[in-house]
């Protein structure tokens, strides 16, 4: 996607807020919680190639990716306010910008986020190529974070998920939130359901894999020594599940031993994690994300795509999970 | 959670990991695992596909480090 696409995100967000008349200090605040309003494009290109994902979809499917844009501007609200939520509910290290003004700023902020991006897609009532499209759209984004409200649920009351709660758990938020962008950005284009139902198989195998991604990404040992501070949350990431479901009852002490150590050191993530790989932790994890991706592009090939689209999805996912 | 079972059971038989290079579908079969084709073929390209050993947890952290 080209960087003018990020701009007219930008315009749309913006056009929200200056349309509602909010205070210039507010628009601030807002900004300060938005990667794409106040970080260089190079530090997080990943990023926004996957936050184009509905426009993507759409020019998949034949349409123009700007036809979109409404959509993946809603997406990415709905997806940093959820993120805002999900990182006080699971007692996270506050993000920069409310780590000294408080988790109730970070929540208003959330909140905002969610009403503009319901306020974005109330637009494409406003059109006539996208009025047909305008109820059932926002009926499945509301639909989809009920659902992903669900699973968050389940995951904040389940405190040692099996790995069948976690997949029922992540299908639910990260599957359930990647195939809305898919198949609302394809419906623009398409009125063929069974390509809209692949786009949106795409777009949940996605959602399953980035989430294994993100996982795996608190095993890097700054990443893992925070994570063990919040003991709670550490039993429900993937490698942790896993090794409690398959292990013995001395291997599941040993890791015990780790996760309540008091001080938990760069010396002792590097020890867990060896002790995670003895138990075949990487090997799972690699099989898995390969069964995601092949499953993502096959339904992504079912769903017939057009070029450029096509080969960009088809690349950026070739790039995830790959080892 | 077949997939599981049978990582761990790589990780820690290495008799059991030998004899899944040579003849995965009986070693499955003799243990017991009810693996797919699909699922074999997943497991397989982290053990076989390699002229290293099995694929690492810091492999696959290193990887996907800033993949965001």
């Amino acid at each position: 996607m080209q960087l003018n696409s990020v701009h007219s995100i930008k315009q749309k967000i913006e056009s929200v807020w200056v349309r509602s008349d909010l205070d210039p200090d507010f628009i601030e605040a807002l900004h300060q919680a938005l990667p794409i309003f106040n970080s260089t494009e190079d530090t997080y290109q990943n990023f926004i190639d996957w936050m184009h994902l509905p426009n993507l979809c759409c020019q998949a499917a034949g349409g123009e990716p700007f036809w979109a844009d409404e959509i993946t501007a809603a997406w990415l609200l709905f997806y940093i306010g959820a993120h805002i939520m999900d990182s006080i509910e699971d007692l996270d290290m506050p993000d920069e910008w409310w780590d000294l003004q408080g988790s109730g700023v970070a929540l208003n902020v959330a909140s905002a986020f969610f009403f503009s991006a319901s306020t974005l897609l109330n637009e494409y009532y406003q059109h006539e190529r996208t009025h047909r499209i305008a109820n059932p759209v926002i009926t499945d984004f509301n639909i989809g974070f009920l659902r992903m409200c669900q699973g968050q649920h389940f995951d904040l009351v389940t405190k040692r998920p099996t790995l069948q709660q976690y997949w029922e758990t992540v299908g639910a938020k990260s599957g359930t939130f990647f195939s809305i962008a898919s198949r609302s950005g394809a419906s623009l284009a398409t009125r063929d359901d069974s390509r809209i139902e692949s786009f949106s198989r795409f777009g949940y195998h996605l959602g399953i894999l980035i989430q294994m991604l993100d996982d795996l990404e608190d095993l890097d040992s700054n990443n893992l020594i925070g994570l063990i501070s919040n003991r709670a949350q550490v039993y429900s990431t993937l490698p942790f599940v896993y090794a409690m479901e398959v292990s013995d009852q001395d291997e599941r002490q040993q890791i015990n031993s780790y996760i309540d150590s008091e001080s938990f050191d760069e010396q002792l993530a590097s020890e867990l994690i060896r002790l995670l790989d003895e138990l075949g932790t990487g090997i799972f994890i690699h099989a898995e994300m390969q069964k995601h991706r092949e499953k993502a592009l096959e339904a992504l090939d079912k769903a017939n795509p057009t070029n450029p689209a096509k080969d960009l999805l088809t690349t950026k996912l070739g790039e995830l999970g790959k080892i | 959670m077949a997939l599981a079972q049978v990582a761990y059971q790589i990780s820690k038989d290495r008799d059991f990991a030998a004899r899944m290079r040579i003849d995965p579908e009986g070693t499955l079969a003799e243990k017991g695992f009810e693996l797919s084709r699909e699922e074999l073929a997943f497991l397989s390209k982290g053990l076989f596909g390699r002229s290293d050993d099995q694929v690492s947890l810091n492999d696959l952290v290193a990887k996907m480090r800033g993949w965001r």
